[in-house]
């Protein structure tokens, strides 16, 4: 276990292999390389990407796999284009309320891609065109809760394909 | 900082692995063609600004959500990959 002090959190131990690698940092941190994620126990609605090297820096992150027609290219086409390997993804989106409005708002501009295999993500950039840095997300909870759970029973049924891996990947920490 | 004067057609290297070519250029409007390896980002400055505005957001204004309690797992919190291989194969 490695133990991590003056975390948001307080003090925190996170298991040495689930440290998620990030080879180029995420986009303005690039010597931030290393992250736990860390669920809430209960929701899983978000939740936090640790930093490693900083204490004090945490990313709120949500399972990105709930949007309707995101990503755009696909997850795999954007793991191939950052050189990840493709089979076993993990896509999340970080979270952060509006300064003025306090609404929460999702940056699916740069989502998160994490290869769960060899555990090694990367912050990848869309086309500014068709996603926003803010977009703007239901401010009750629990709608956007449902509206979540909707998505992936509409997806569940959609396909002959198993559910989202990154939604099963998610889900499985923290139980 | 480093400024070279380049043709159109002509190339800089940087490093051993990164070209850039200049495509066309017009009095305002410079066309680049960029070959990285895959892994290196490349990205419009003002793109790139926008990403860490809201990189350095959502790390500085922590939100205190109202629906994240305090009992943040961090014990298994990891994506546990043995739990998820498990459940790739499930689906499998």
């Amino acid at each position: 276990m490695i133990r991590i002090e003056g975390t948001k959190f307080g003090t925190i131990e996170v298991a040495a292999e689930t440290v998620i690698h990030f080879p180029n940092g995420l986009v303005g941190f690039p010597a931030e390389t290393q992250f736990v994620l860390l669920e809430r126990s209960g929701g899983k609605l978000v939740g936090y990407l640790q930093s490693m090297r900083t204490p004090g820096l945490a990313f709120p992150v949500m399972d990105g796999s709930g949007f309707e027609s995101y990503p755009e290219p696909s997850s795999e086409a954007l793991a191939n284009s950052v050189g990840l390997a493709t089979s076993d993804l993990a896509l999340l989106v970080i979270v952060a309320a509006n300064p003025q409005t306090k609404q929460l708002q999702a940056n699916l501009l740069a989502p998160i891609l994490v290869d769960v295999a060899t555990r090694t993500g990367a912050q990848c950039v869309l086309d500014p065109r068709k996603f926003s840095a803010t977009h703007a997300l239901p401010s009750d909870p629990m709608a956007l809760a449902k509206a979540r759970m909707d998505a992936a029973k509409q997806r569940a049924a959609e396909a002959a394909a198993p559910p989202s891996e990154a939604r099963a990947v998610v889900a499985a920490g923290g139980v | 900082m480093l400024i070279i004067r380049r043709r159109v057609g002509e190339r800089i290297v940087i490093g051993s692995n990164i070209e850039v070519t200049v495509a066309s250029a017009t009095k305002s409007i410079v066309r680049l063609a960029i070959q990285a390896p895959k892994g290196i980002p490349v990205l419009r400055g003002e793109v790139h600004d926008a990403v860490v505005e809201a990189n350095v957001a959502a790390a500085s204004g922590f939100i205190e959500l109202e629906f994240v309690d305090d009992s943040v797992d961090a014990g298994g919190g990891g994506v546990g990959q043995d739990e998820a291989s498990e459940e790739n194969h499930d689906s499998d």
